[in-house]
This record gives structure tokens, C-alpha cells and sequence, in this order.
């Protein structure tokens, strides 16, 4: 091999004007002549076909322990508003309500999705246990098992010989959260734009980037086995090639992404749009550990509620028809006390609210059996849990995957029929 | 003039350069020889004082928030907006000290004690060089001044809502993640602890929390074993000052502690009969760091590690680059040039500083940052820092960086391509080349292994990709 390199390419040097214009929208426009590059079959990767067009199950996860509370209130329970005196939610800004449950104003964007009943909420849902400190309840939720190997659920599926292809999960975050433990069929960063090993995918000559991929596998191959980057290196390498499809482009039919958040929303998006064959997504937002100013409507807490909401409502309406794939689900590791504390928030407490938004979904409903929030007078008093969000996941999986084998993903639970999906 | 290579170090003097250090250079190889040893030259750098270190010591005035107080810092940006901003200045010096600063372990220490008492960007900013500062200043002393330190700054009372607030986010944070560790406490312990931590205030215009609640008399604490009455209006600081004795003396905060240096220092699941031994040092010496490290450079779990690679964690990475490009630092337009990217950069590598938001800090689990996304991120910012292209990075203001000349074989101007990339094997990975990395990196570059190269008409391109490719290596990317 001898062909020069392209000194006036600078395709790979996106980084540095991504800093100096610090525009990562304009680096989304740009996608598609990222990947539109020279073809490299020696190393394509194997696509199952089958796998891509599928169900695609979004993970939502809300760190922090999301207040239930305030997002679908028990107002016809009298324990709310005396354990809540300065930070209930009051009557007249709920909506969608009867006579117990009203959803908070900041869910108002979902209005539409809830009105063709694509939304449901099931309360007093959680892990078994109450355990409230953040990271134990956190690793429970996702690993959901106690496996030697710490692996995750997400993981779990999507190392599942029915859903196993080299992007079965794709998580929109910096670092690789728990529930994808496990599993190699994964990947995860802030861009996906990002993924692809300097050299290997850009437009260079074919002889340059074949030559960058030799040496990289030669390299990774003389590792020694111990070496904790010897697989995901290789991985980078594949992971590179099943990429290359993104379409880029706005979004459609008039959708709007909010903030930081809607922008991983619209990758989220682009590969659903796009043909990789991902059954999971996983993204995160954080904020919702409300210790302090909680009740004002205009609080930091009914603008997460709001921007989540609205980012839920874009993909749905940017993704038009292909919406009819994709079911979202929403994780925080607990809900918060009943009682409000002397900073006008919320100290950490147990049973949360699982939301579960389009394809399957049987909306328009509250599930969940109200435990009651007892007297009102108990500043240690939790939602109690009445549903092991395990058994939510269950029915969304297996009625979305109904050929991924659901003991493996959860391991010894015996499902209950909760009817939240078709 | 025929090629010499250049000398590298015994597998253990590496092994303690990886570990302790925020990347292998040559000259701390020289270093080391010049100490007698790797032991030596380890315990010459616990007495970081009397390390003459002009290179870090210009850092400080470069960054003029680091020598001021939170009311000056207040005060100035009464006048005028404080830009590059507190967390941006702040975490720039750190990163910038790890680059230069001759006192490596001292800075590694500092990093790990900060990682276990983090604090996010939601921490109160005026506090944020304060918090490092004194941070700094207790980093290699006892355990109980850097638990003292953490939990009475206003950073993490700030961080974690103990600041005009009465709530169980800081007693429980405290017990969870600082000291004993979950299910180590109770709900009760935390209630409890809840009567200490809270009463603090914090107004713009004061240097320290303010401990507003003079008329309040606590009575009996009683948190783990410690049990005490308290019965003097206003004794909450003099009790949290007794708790946190106490607890910094607890089994189960020694255990965690220990446990947690083995994890970064020698392997993800740490022998048990390590930390044990870590343990009986720390109550031997009541929690001197220096001894703690000291019996740990020299257990025979950390000599066995020696060919257990963990991942080069992305600020390890970056710094560790930058030691290799970076001559000196100049003057302080660094700061909204190289030390912005490196934030920057960071940030893309999962590793932007105070952007993890939860106090647990960033994973000390090497497994956790050995993923496709983390090798394709470090590779890109390695061909960023080499690459002629790369505008962000070289030739920026404030800072001197090598130029190809000094990283070429010296007392030769023409070389093979071999002898090269052996010569660049040896001053990064300090081991020399691999016969199959030669041969696919020359391919790369479009040369032959035995082709003859030269320093003045050597392409800048190729040896950016070639430097990259280093970098890349299995030799680099673990430690």
C-alpha cells in the first residue's frame, strides 16, 4: 500500500470545529456526508435483518427519584394535601382528572398521546424493598437479579440470541449505565454521531481506512486477554460500519425537542428512522432529586416535567408512522415521602410512577392499586409499593418481543397480567 | 550516527509510573533512577513540599480564582461576570497541574480524594477553589482532616442541600458514600445525623457557612455507636466536629476507604487480604495517608498487579497526552484556549469535569469505563492533539508544545521507520515496539518499515497518524 493520505481532508477534524463553533446541531446536519463514505465490505458487520424494523423499546431512566406524587396526584386521598401543606399540587392546575387521580400541569405536552390513549401510569410501583439510598436502589432497579456477573436487564435482552446483533441497545449517555451490564451488543455515548473510531469510517482513501482497521485489529488481537478494552476495541471497529446509515435532517411533521434532553430525543429518533436493527434505547435525564423548592408551578420540578413530556410528544409526532414501533417506558430508582420537609421539598421515600407511552400501550389510564397514604401526620411515611415495576417491564417486553425468552431477562418472577398493554 | 534507543524502565518502576501518575514520560523515568528506585522515588513524592516544582508553582497566578476567597469572588462579580466562570477556571488549574506538576502523586491523591468527596456543577461556584484549595491542603495528611475538609465546605453543603436546608440529603450522603457505606446506617442514624448537618447558612458575601441557629439545643445523638448529650444552645458545630472523629475512625469507614485505594490503585475487585492489611496500617498510624500508601506501593498485591491492566481513565488519558505534547504552560490566555478544550474534550470522553451530577462521584471501576464509546472518544482526541488539523489543540496561545523535532531520536536527523516508532514506543508506552505494530502502523503511513525517514521533511500528517496510533495501543490505553 502506498497511496498518500489527503492532507486537505479534514472530515476527521470535526472535533475541533464542533469546539470553535460549539454547535452540536450543525454537526447533526453534517451526519450525512460523515457516513455517506467509502464502502468497506471486507468489514461489514452481520445484520440480522429481521431484527431491524422491529419493536423498539425506549428506556427513559429519570435519575434522582422522581416525586409520584406530584406527577399523577392523589388528590381524592385527605393524607396528600395535610402531609403536603405548602407543596401540593392544588385542584385546579390538574388535568385530565376524576375524582382521585389529576395529572400534573407539567404533563400537559402529552395531552394529545393521552387523548388517543397511547399513555398509561401505573402508581405505587417500585422495587420491592423500600431502600433509600440512591445508588443500592438504583443497581437494584436495573440490574433486577443478583447475578454474580452484575449483569443488567437491558443487557440480559439484548444479549438474547433473539435480538443479538451488534447494536441491540444503544444508550444516548457519556458512560454505560448498569442496566446494559452484560451484554457486548451495546454501545453508548452523548452523540452518536461520535461513534466511529478516528480513520476507520471518513473520507479518506479505502486503502487508508482498510490499512487504520488492519492495524487496529492486529493490535487489539496481540492484547493480552486481561486487558479490560481487548473486546470493546474490537467492538468500536464494528460498531463504526452498522452506524454509517444515519439520515440525519430535521425533524418532521413539525416536532420541537426542548433543550439538551430533546436533543438526544431527536437522535433517538434518526436511529429509529434509520435502518439499525436497535431494540433498545436508553436515555436518562437527571434533576429530580428534590430535596429542596418543590409546589411552585413554575418550579424546576414542573419544568422537568414539562420538557420531558414535550420531548416524549416530538419523537411520537417525528417519527410519524414508524411511532407504531416504539413503546416508552419511564424508570427512576424511588418515588419521595408523603410528607414535605422544612426546605419545602421531599426527602427520599419508595413506591414511583411508571409511565408507558405508544405502541401497544392501553392508555388513557391509571393502573396500580391504591395503597393509601395513611394519615398524613407521618413524616416518615412512603407511597407504598403495590407493583414491582418488574412486572411492568415483563408485560411491555413480552408483548413487544414475544420471542425474547422472558425468564432470562427476570430471572424467578412469576408475571402478573396487569393489562396496561394490548 | 546509528539509532540508540532510549533507556526504559523495569516492569515494576512502570508499574508504579502507571499507577501513581498521570501518565509515563522519560523524565520521570530519570527521575526515578535519580531517587535510587521506584520506592524511593514513591515516598520522595508523599513529601510533595519538598519537591521543587516551577512549573506547577507558575500555574497559580495564571488562574486568578484559585488565590481568591468566596467574598472575592462574589465581590468581583458584582462588578463585572466572572468568564472563564469558577468551575471552568477551577477544574482548568486542576487539569493543567496534572499536566506539569513534577508532585504526580500528590495530584493523583488529590483527584481521588476529590472523586470521593465530589461535588457537582450544582455545587455553590464561589466555593469551588476554596473547596480544591483546601482540598490540596489535606490531601496527604490524615483521613480525618480530609473528611473534616469535605464536610464543612461550603461546596458540598451547597452540593448536597445542607445549606440554608433541612432535609436527609447531606447525613445521608455523608454515611452512604463518604464514610461507612450503605447498609451501614440506619434511617434512624441518618435523622440523627440530620440534627448536625443542618442550621448552616450561607450568604453571597461570607467565606464560610454560617452556622445560624444558636438557640437550639440538640440533646442526645446517637448515630452507629457514637452517643452523646448535647445540651448548650448552639453546640451543632462542636457535635458535627465530634461525629465526624468518631466516624472517620469507624471499621466500616476504614474498610470502605481502603478498599476503594486498593480498587484504584491496584485492581477492580481488590484482594480482601489487601485491604485488611491497608486497615492495619490506617489504625496503627490513625489514618495517616502517607503510611496507608506507603504499605500499599509495597504489598505483594500490588507487585502481583503488575500484569493485570486496568483502563487509563479519560482524564488520565488526556493529561497523560498532554504531558507528552505540552512544554510549558505561559501565560493565562491558556485559559480560554488549551484549558477550555481540555474541558471540552473531557466532556466528550464522559469525563467533562462537574458535569456527573450525582454525588456518588465518577465510577472507580476501571471495567466500567472499558467501553467501544470511551476507545472511539480517546482515540479521537488522540488524533486531535497530534493532528495538524486539529486548530482547537496545537499552536494555541498561553502554552509551548513540542514540534515534531522533539519527539524525533536525538543525534539523528534520519532514521528508519522502524527505529521511529520504536523511539515514540519507548518515550509513551515506556517498553519498546512490537514487531506487528511497526508493520501496520508503517502501512498506515504509507512507508515501509525499513524506509529512511528525516526530521526536516518528515510529513507532519504521518507522523500525527503515527503518534495516534501509539496512543491507541493496548500498551497505552491500559495501565
Amino acid at each position: 500500500m502506498n497511496e498518500t493520505i489527503e492532507s486537505s481532508n479534514t472530515n476527521e477534524c470535526d472535533g475541533c470545529k464542533e469546539y470553535v463553533g460549539l454547535s452540536r446541531r450543525s454537526i447533526l446536519g453534517t451526519a450525512g456526508t460523515i457516513f455517506a463514505s467509502a464502502g468497506l465490505t471486507a468489514f461489514a458487520g452481520a445484520v440480522p435483518a429481521s431484527a431491524a424494523n422491529g419493536s423498539v423499546l425506549v428506556v427513559l431512566s429519570l435519575r434522582g427519584g422522581v416525586d409520584s406524587l406530584s406527577l399523577v396526584v392523589p388528590h381524592g386521598d385527605p393524607a396528600y394535601f395535610k402531609a403536603r401543606p405548602t407543596i401540593a399540587v392544588p385542584r385546579d392546575q390538574l388535568w385530565a382528572g376524576d375524582g382521585f387521580f389529576g395529572l400534573s400541569p407539567g404533563l400537559e405536552p402529552l395531552r394529545r398521546l393521552w387523548n388517543e390513549k397511547k399513555v398509561a401510569f401505573v402508581t405505587a410501583c417500585g422495587i420491592g424493598e423500600a431502600n433509600r439510598s440512591h445508588f443500592h436502589a438504583m443497581a437494584e432497579l436495573e440490574a433486577s437479579g443478583t447475578d454474580p456477573a452484575r449483569s443488567g436487564w437491558i443487557g440480559r435482552m439484548t444479549g438474547s440470541t433473539a435480538l443479538a446483533n451488534s447494536l441491540a441497545g444503544v444508550s444516548l449517555t457519556g458512560g454505560q449505565p448498569i442496566s446494559f451490564n452484560g451484554s457486548t451488543n451495546v454501545a453508548n455515548a452523548e452523540n452518536v454521531n461520535d461513534l466511529r473510531l478516528v480513520g476507520t469510517e471518513d473520507g479518506r482513501t479505502v486503502g487508508f481506512a482498510q490499512a487504520r482497521r488492519e492495524q487496529i485489529s492486529t493490535m487489539w488481537d496481540r492484547a493480552p486477554s486481561n486487558h479490560p478494552f481487548r473486546s470493546a476495541a474490537k467492538e468500536a471497529l464494528s460498531i463504526g460500519q452498522t452506524l454509517r446509515t444515519l439520515p440525519g435532517g430535521p425533524p418532521a411533521n413539525g416536532a420541537v425537542y426542548d433543550g439538551g434532553l430533546g436533543y438526544k430525543f431527536s437522535q433517538l429518533a434518526q436511529l429509529i428512522k434509520s435502518d439499525i436493527p436497535m431494540s433498545v434505547a436508553h436515555l436518562e435525564t437527571i434533576g429530580w432529586d428534590t430535596h429542596t423548592a418543590m409546589g411552585d408551578k413554575a418550579s424546576t420540578l414542573n419544568r422537568s416535567y414539562w420538557s420531558v413530556s414535550k420531548n416524549i410528544d416530538a419523537l411520537f409526532t417525528d417519527l410519524g408512522p414508524l411511532a407504531d414501533r416504539v413503546t416508552l417506558v419511564t424508570i427512576s430508582e424511588f418515588g419521595r415521602r408523603t410528607f414535605e420537609n422544612a426546605s419545602r421539598g421531599t426527602d427520599h421515600g419508595w413506591g414511583n410512577t411508571v409511565t408507558i407511552v405508544g405502541a401497544g400501550v392501553n392508555g388513557g389510564r391509571v393502573y396500580g392499586r391504591w395503597p393509601g397514604l395513611g394519615t398524613g401526620d407521618d413524616d416518615d411515611s412512603d407511597l407504598k409499593v403495590t407493583t414491582d415495576y418488574r412486572h411492568v417491564l415483563h408485560e411491555v417486553i413480552s408483548r413487544r418481543f414475544p420471542t425474547v425468552s422472558m425468564p432470562s431477562i427476570f430471572p424467578g418472577l412469576s408475571p402478573i397480567a396487569l393489562g396496561v398493554m394490548k | 550516527m546509528s539509532y540508540t534507543p532510549i533507556a526504559i524502565p523495569t516492569a515494576f518502576e512502570r508499574h508504579v509510573i502507571n499507577r501513581f501518575t498521570f501518565g509515563y514520560t522519560p523524565t520521570v523515568r530519570y527521575e526515578m533512577q535519580k531517587a535510587g528506585g521506584a520506592l524511593r522515588w514513591f515516598d520522595s513524592q508523599l513529601d510533595h513540599h519538598k519537591i521543587h516544582d516551577p512549573k506547577g508553582d507558575k500555574l497559580k497566578p495564571l488562574f486568578p480564582l484559585m488565590s481568591m476567597t468566596p467574598t472575592q469572588i462574589f465581590d468581583s462579580s458584582k462588578t463585572r461576570p466572572i468568564n472563564p466562570g469558577t468551575n471552568h477556571q477551577d477544574s482548568a488549574y486542576n487539569t493543567c497541574m496534572r499536566i506539569v506538576s513534577k508532585r504526580q502523586v500528590f495530584e493523583v491523591m488529590h483527584d481521588f480524594w476529590r472523586n470521593l468527596f465530589y461535588v457537582s456543577g450544582s455545587a455553590p461556584g464561589a466555593f469551588l477553589p476554596q473547596y480544591d484549595e483546601r482540598m490540596r491542603k489535606v490531601a496527604l495528611t490524615k483521613f480525618e482532616n480530609v473528611l473534616k475538609t469535605a464536610e464543612t465546605s461550603g461546596a458540598m453543603r451547597g452540593m448536597l442541600s445542607s445549606l440554608n436546608g433541612v432535609n436527609e440529603n447531606h447525613p445521608r450522603e455523608l454515611l452512604e458514600l463518604h464514610t461507612v457505606g450503605v447498609g451501614k446506617y440506619t434511617e434512624s442514624d441518618v435523622k440523627n445525623l440530620l440534627k448536625l448537618t443542618s442550621g448552616w447558612a450561607y450568604h453571597l458575601n461570607t467565606d464560610e457557612p454560617v452556622f445560624n441557629d444558636l438557640y437550639t439545643v440538640i440533646g442526645r445523638v446517637k448515630i452507629l455507636g457514637f452517643d452523646r448529650t448535647y445540651t448548650k444552645p448552639g453546640s451543632q458545630p462542636k457535635a458535627l466536629d465530634d461525629f465526624l472523629s468518631y466516624v472517620a475512625r469507624h471499621p466500616d469507614t476504614k474498610y470502605n476507604v481502603c478498599r476503594r485505594l486498593a480498587q484504584r490503585f491496584v485492581d477492580d475487585t481488590p484482594p480482601y487480604s489487601l485491604v485488611k492489611t491497608l486497615v492495619a496500617t490506617w489504625t496503627k498510624t490513625d489514618g495517616d495517608i502517607k503510611a496507608i500508601l506507603k504499605t500499599l506501593v509495597r504489598s505483594s498485591e500490588f507487585a502481583a498487579s503488575v500484569n493485570k491492566p486496568v483502563v487509563r481513565l479519560p482524564h488520565y488519558d488526556l493529561t497523560g497526552v498532554e504531558r507528552h505534547m505540552i512544554k510549558s504552560f505561559d501565560d493565562a490566555s491558556i485559559m480560554e484556549n488549551l484549558a477550555y478544550w481540555n474541558i471540552w474534550t473531557l466532556g466528550n470522553m464522559a469525563y467533562g469535569p462537574y458535569l456527573w451530577e450525582m454525588p456518588n462521584g465518577l465510577s472507580e471501576r476501571s471495567a466500567d469505563w472499558a467501553t467501544p464509546s470511551i476507545m472511539i472518544a480517546s482515540s479521537k482526541m488522540h488524533w486531535n492533539v497530534f493532528s495538524e488539523e486539529c486548530r482547537g489543540h496545537s499552536n494555541q496561545p498561553g502554552a509551548t508544545f513540542r514540534q515534531l523535532g522533539d519527539f524525533w531520536p536525538r543525534s539523528n536527523e534520519s532514521v528508519t521507520v522502524r527505529e521511529l516508532i520504536d523511539h515514540q514506543c519507548r518515550r509513551v508506552w515506556g517498553r519498546p515496539s512490537v514487531e506487528s505494530f511497526v508493520k501496520t502502523t508503517a502501512k498506515l503511513i504509507g512507508l515501509e518499515p525499513d524506509s529512511t525517514v528525516s526530521k526536516s521533511t518528515f510529513d507532519k500528517q504521518k507522523f500525527a497518524w503515527l503518534m495516534t496510533s501509539v496512543f491507541d495501543a493496548p500498551e497505552w490505553m491500559g495501565r
